[in-house]
């Protein structure tokens, strides 16, 4: 019997043995071979086969570069940089949430590619949003790839229904219309508050609305959007729901019409326009002072231990407005280059997605800050604890601005 | 030998042993792949002791695994106990009990996220159905109800693997023993209280160190149903050690808190070798 698993275990062994000495083989083959290979990290589903269609133009395109896609699960994506990190594995590219590009770089992951994006010239091209979103210490680490905004979502029965003719374009309309759209078994807005990401994401708009911003969260600009959205949830035109809701829930409920009203971005539209019985609009989120959102997407970026020159010629291949309009078009966003967005004819046209143009005029982005992830979640705990009554708004608003200003001062 | 305690050596000595270094350094992203990584003593722990959250970590985990293990015991025995009365299709049925055990953690996660939603929620509709509640309650969305919530999901997940351990306790209990009691005229109870359970107390004692070991890392179902929420309700040391390392990128941080999980989970191993040791003894 022992000497059984002694012999079980020497070959396992082996075969690990055999296995790392075949993949350094296969590496110093790869190198050997005339294009030089670039690796991509990649987090999308839907669009992976647009991706790779994309990729194998440009592969196609020239004899110097061949660039791979690999792709990595989305909540996984900061865990394998991490590994990437330790391991010495990092790919040349990282395709990432727009959030995570400014603390990635100031965790030394990414190439400073200032003089590429100078010398190039054509950065005063992009929307300024998203461009803004890959600046630290007033050096470039990325371009934005994608992009996307939230936007009011609402059923146009319901709607109708309720005698209600046109969506609410203020705060105050926001509140007579949910209360009246409010049933039994429907509620009449949802926003996420699910402690991710997601819940700092939806809820800024409202502050950004009132003229507040993640800094000065203990001013009365942040209160009245905190108190104005508490209300909502008290009188029960949000479920109770939204704590744990992610946007892919209120979706669910937004198509199973339990929900007529919600904050949601574009990347949902096809998935609720396979409902076809369902009627629905889109607009701007509902203002206190001026109509506001927040920019999601993904940013580009090189990393500092990648091959920065090869991957940076794939990356002014796919930054060419013809190319760029493609990209955002199959994959279901937005084109980050504003002479793209204004001119193709797609988003001008196409129902629904147009509605989004005039909210990304007015989207920011969130941060940037190099701490936003520490950041954002004391502002997931402050709405938890908003909303659930733990702190009334002023005292949880107070706490949080401190640690928020802690965090900050810590690096 | 020698190769076995190599890949011991390897496969569990190393990450054990890389991971109480790491607790006792500043590492993040930036060190992480090499550089200065700094010594900073017990910084970490001192950092993680603290924070608020950790203490509520701490006494989530305990009261989640004790509550968890504890039901699904009693409730296990109960099942285990039914389906070793012979009766037609028991083998059958117990098959099917084990179901549950086989779906993934986190689609039973996600389906009872589903069933305990306020409005649309089954539980809830039941309960209205039924009169037993008036309001919807906030399974998931109350931060006192929450961790029970999370509990009872666990629990259901739980059962299956407690039953089998019992009944295959219980299907090796030597039966002449029942037969002398019931010459004796011991009813259903005694026979329980004096025979079944202290013959069964070493597999119990399995179960229950299984149980505990099992429950007390636990992760995938907390993270899936409230990812800690709401507020810290729901914070466990599993769900708080991942966020200081992949949300906050904290290694370190991350390091020192599994360590503790690690260490209370060691010093419980060791008392129940004791025991064993104890009982083997008399």
């Amino acid at each position: 019997m022992k000497n059984k698993i002694v012999v079980i275990l020497t070959l396992m062994l082996f075969v690990v043995l055999t296995a790392c000495g075949n993949s350094e083989e296969n590496t110093q083959q790869e190198e050997k071979g005339e294009k030089q290979e670039v690796l991509l990290w990649h987090y999308y589903t839907g669009s992976e086969e647009s991706l790779n269609e994309i990729l194998a133009d440009y592969n196609q395109s020239q004899e110097e570069v061949e660039v791979v896609a690999e792709y990595v699960p989305f909540d996984e994506m900061n865990r394998q940089l991490s590994v990437g990190t330790a391991g010495d594995t990092l790919p040349d590219i990282v395709i990432a949430d727009t959030v995570n590009n400014v603390s990635m770089a100031s965790m030394g992951i990414l190439a400073d590619i200032t003089d590429f994006v100078e010398e190039w010239g054509e950065g005063d091209q992009f929307l300024e949003g998203p461009y803004n979103s890959t600046i630290y210490e007033e050096k470039q680490y990325g371009l934005p790839l994608t992009t996307n905004s939230l936007g009011l979502f609402y059923n146009k029965k319901l709607l109708e229904e309720a005698g209600i003719e046109e969506p609410p374009t203020t705060w105050e309309e926001l509140d007579e219309t949910a209360e009246a759209l409010t049933t039994d078994g429907v509620k009449g807005f949802g926003l996420s508050a699910v402690r991710s990401e997601e819940a700092t994401f939806q809820f800024y708009p409202f502050i950004y609305s009132a003229g507040g911003s993640y800094k000065e969260l203990e001013s009365s600009e942040a209160i009245k959007a905190f108190n104005f959205l508490k209300n909502l949830y008290d009188q029960g035109y949000m479920s109770q729901d939204i704590l744990t809701a992610t946007q892919d829930d209120l979706t669910r409920m937004f198509i199973e019409e339990n929900l007529a009203m919600m904050i949601n971005g574009p990347w949902m539209i096809e998935r609720i326009q396979e409902n076809e019985d369902l009627d629905f609009g889109v607009t701007n989120i509902p203002k206190d002072k001026e109509f506001a959102s927040v920019t999601g997407g993904d940013n580009i970026s090189i990393t500092e231990t990648g091959n920065q020159d090869a991957a940076w010629d794939f990356m002014t291949w796919l930054f060419e407005p013809e190319q760029n309009e493609r990209f955002a078009m199959e994959t279901g966003y937005y084109p980050t280059r504003s002479d793209v967005l204004n001119e193709a004819d797609y988003w001008k046209n196409e129902e629904i997605v147009k509605e989004f143009i005039p909210i990304m005029e007015v989207a920011e982005a969130r941060g940037p800050s190099p701490d936003w992830p520490s950041v954002s979640e004391e502002i997931q705990l402050a709405i938890q604890k908003i909303l659930t009554d733990e702190l009334p708004v002023e005292d949880a608003l107070s706490e949080v601005a401190e640690n928020i200003a802690e965090v900050e001062a810590s690096e | 030998m020698l190769p076995a305690v190599l890949f011991m050596l390897v496969l569990i000595g190393y990450p054990l042993l890389y991971n109480i270094i790491l607790s006792f350094q500043n590492v993040d992203l930036s060190n992480l792949a090499g550089g200065n990584r700094e010594f900073v003593g017990f910084d970490n722990y001192r950092t993680v002791a603290e924070e608020d959250v950790f203490g509520i970590s701490i006494h989530n985990t305990l009261i989640y695994t004790v509550g968890s293990v504890f039901f699904q015991v009693i409730i296990g025995f109960c099942l285990a106990s039914f389906f070793s009365m012979k009766f037609k299709l028991a083998g059958f049925l117990r098959g099917i009990m084990m179901i549950s055990w086989l779906i993934p953690m986190t689609v039973t996660a996600l389906l009872f996220k589903f069933m305990m939603g306020s409005e649309e929620g089954i539980l809830n509709q039941l309960l209205m159905a039924l009169h037993f509640v008036e309001e919807p309650v906030g399974w998931l969305s109350s931060p006192n109800i929450a961790l029970w919530s999370v509990i009872i999901a666990n629990i259901w997940i739980g059962i299956p693997f407690n039953m089998l351990l019992l009944s295959t306790g219980l299907s090796s209990l030597p039966q002449d023993v029942y037969e002398s009691a019931s010459l004796d005229g011991a009813n259903w109870w005694q026979k329980l209280v004096h025979i079944t359970l202290p013959l069964l107390k070493p597999v119990i004692m399995v179960v229950l160190m299984l149980g505990f070991i099992y429950t007390f890392k636990v992760f995938d179902v907390v993270y899936v149903m409230t990812g800690g929420g709401p507020i810290n309700s729901t914070e466990v040391l599993s769900t708080l050690a991942f966020r200081y390392s992949f949300s906050d990128f904290d290694f370190s941080l991350g390091a020192a808190v599994a360590n503790v999980l690690f260490i209370i989970l060691f010093v419980i191993s060791l008392i129940y070798l004791r025991m064993i040791k104890k009982d083997e003894a008399i």
